[in-house]
């Protein structure tokens, strides 16, 4: 028995070589041309302020205007789309070219006020794929 | 972190003191380790020899807040600044004098003219110069004197919170700034929200992304909001501390023997002459009464 064992853990001791020497580094050779964007909309509801409801589109019309305020017209033809979107907790998910993150999150820290409400966008996370983001918030 | 964020005296203690402690609960929220609650003093109030400077405001952390901290593994600090609009070298001189400022930790100031701002470039010791970007400049900056000031190890401050409500101050601000970091090479600047209500305050990864609106590079955005006030915080300390160097007198055989090694470092030369050790970096000098003299820079050694 003693000897079966030596030749099992020398075969196994082989394999775990073949596997290691088998393993290469990879590099992905896809270039993601959107970044996505975890975001949510803070009336401060914890301190005492109060909030309004708000859409999806009403979401999206917040966003345009204020890149169309700090930025113009340019700002204004930035193009995003709201992948999800939760209407409870008013959090979504943003998807927009690589090239107009700078704009998009400057102008989204200089958003101070919706319908006379004070507010502030908190974002939570901005990554190259939508498998980094977490969607169980949005279940 | 963020070096600034204002306390106003509002009617009745309780009141500011919840205040205060909901921003720095939201602080700790948006993920932020070190924070400065600002007291601002008027010029008129820094006046004649009654100055009436207030004591730096303590906050009673609760363990509801150290909790949220310890569940991130790191470590909160709250420290206290003052910031000084000034507008005489009288009020500059009061200032420095005065035993209620040196309670605090950092030291700020707001020039007002052209002649106190070549005044504090030039000679006196404060941390950070923190100007009123959000209206027009009263004054032209020039290369000089914010050359000076920088090598003098002082830092500039941007804020944004005032940016984010009216839109002529915003415009203010990005045009005052981006003159600001031409002007300064892109070093030496801080960026800070400089928040009066809890609701302006954003988190530090919004205030380098809005570094690069203020025409600073990448790196230099992210040395701004972090490594930047950490230098700040140094530096603090240093101004603090009284003196540059310490000497204490006393025999060869009243040497403690972790300090022995000064004896062999010497190898007996001839007196009055001075040696330097390569180990500690401190000097040496054997009298010639045979008593050793050592000279460390801010560290004291007590010879017993």
């Amino acid at each position: 028995m003693s000897r079966r064992r030596g030749k099992v853990c020398k075969q196994r001791k082989l394999n775990i070589r073949t596997l290691t020497l088998e393993y290469k580094r990879s590099k992905r050779k896809v270039i993601n041309e959107y970044n996505y964007m975890d975001v949510t909309l803070d009336f401060g509801e914890e301190l005492g302020y109060r909030g309004i409801p708000v859409d999806s589109s009403m979401f999206v019309n917040i966003i345009e205007n204020s890149l169309k305020l700090l930025f113009g017209e340019v700002g204004a033809s930035i193009v995003f789309d709201v992948v999800k979107y939760r209407e409870k907790n008013r959090r979504a998910i943003l998807r927009f070219y690589e090239r107009d993150l700078v704009k998009l999150w400057s102008s989204l820290t200089m958003c101070s006020e919706v319908g006379g409400k004070v507010c502030a966008f908190r974002v939570n996370k901005v990554s190259q794929s939508m498998a980094d983001e977490s969607l169980r918030y949005f279940q | 972190m963020d070096l600034n964020i204002i306390i106003q005296p509002i009617d009745g203690p309780r009141e500011e003191e919840k205040i205060s402690i909901q921003k720095v609960r939201m602080a700790i929220k948006l993920g932020f380790e070190v924070v400065a609650l600002n007291v601002i003093v008027d010029g008129q109030q820094m006046e004649g020899k009654n100055l009436k400077i207030p004591e730096p405001p303590v906050i009673k952390l609760g363990d509801f807040e150290m909790a949220e901290v310890k569940v991130a593994g790191k470590t909160f600090q709250v420290k206290s600044r003052l910031t000084c609009v000034v507008s005489d070298t009288n009020q500059c001189h009061h200032l420095t004098r005065s035993p209620l400022a040196k309670k605090y930790d950092i030291l700020a100031v707001q020039p007002m003219n052209e002649k106190i701002f070549q005044h504090v470039c030039g000679n006196m010791e404060v941390d950070i110069i923190c100007l009123d970007l959000a209206s027009r400049l009263p004054f032209t900056l020039k290369r000089e004197q914010v050359g000076q000031a920088s090598t003098r190890g002082m830092f500039f401050e941007i804020q944004y919170a005032p940016c984010l409500k009216d839109r002529i101050a915003r415009r203010n601000t990005i045009s005052n700034s981006r003159i600001l970091t031409q002007l300064t090479n892109k070093v030496n600047i801080i960026i800070s929200s400089g928040s009066s209500q809890v609701m302006d305050l954003r988190s530090c990864f919004d205030a380098a992304n809005l570094g690069l609106l203020f025409d600073l590079p990448e790196n230099k955005c992210k040395e701004a909001v972090w490594s930047n006030c950490k230098k700040v915080l140094s530096q603090a300390v240093s101004r603090k501390l009284p003196g540059k160097g310490v000497l204490f007198m006393g025999g060869a055989s009243q040497l403690q023997p972790s300090d022995q090694w000064l004896l062999k470092a010497c190898k007996m030369p001839t007196t009055g002459q001075e040696v330097v050790s390569s180990e500690k970096k401190s000097t040496v000098s054997i009298t010639s009464d045979c008593s050793i003299v050592t000279k460390q820079k801010k560290k004291k050694i007590r010879l017993s």
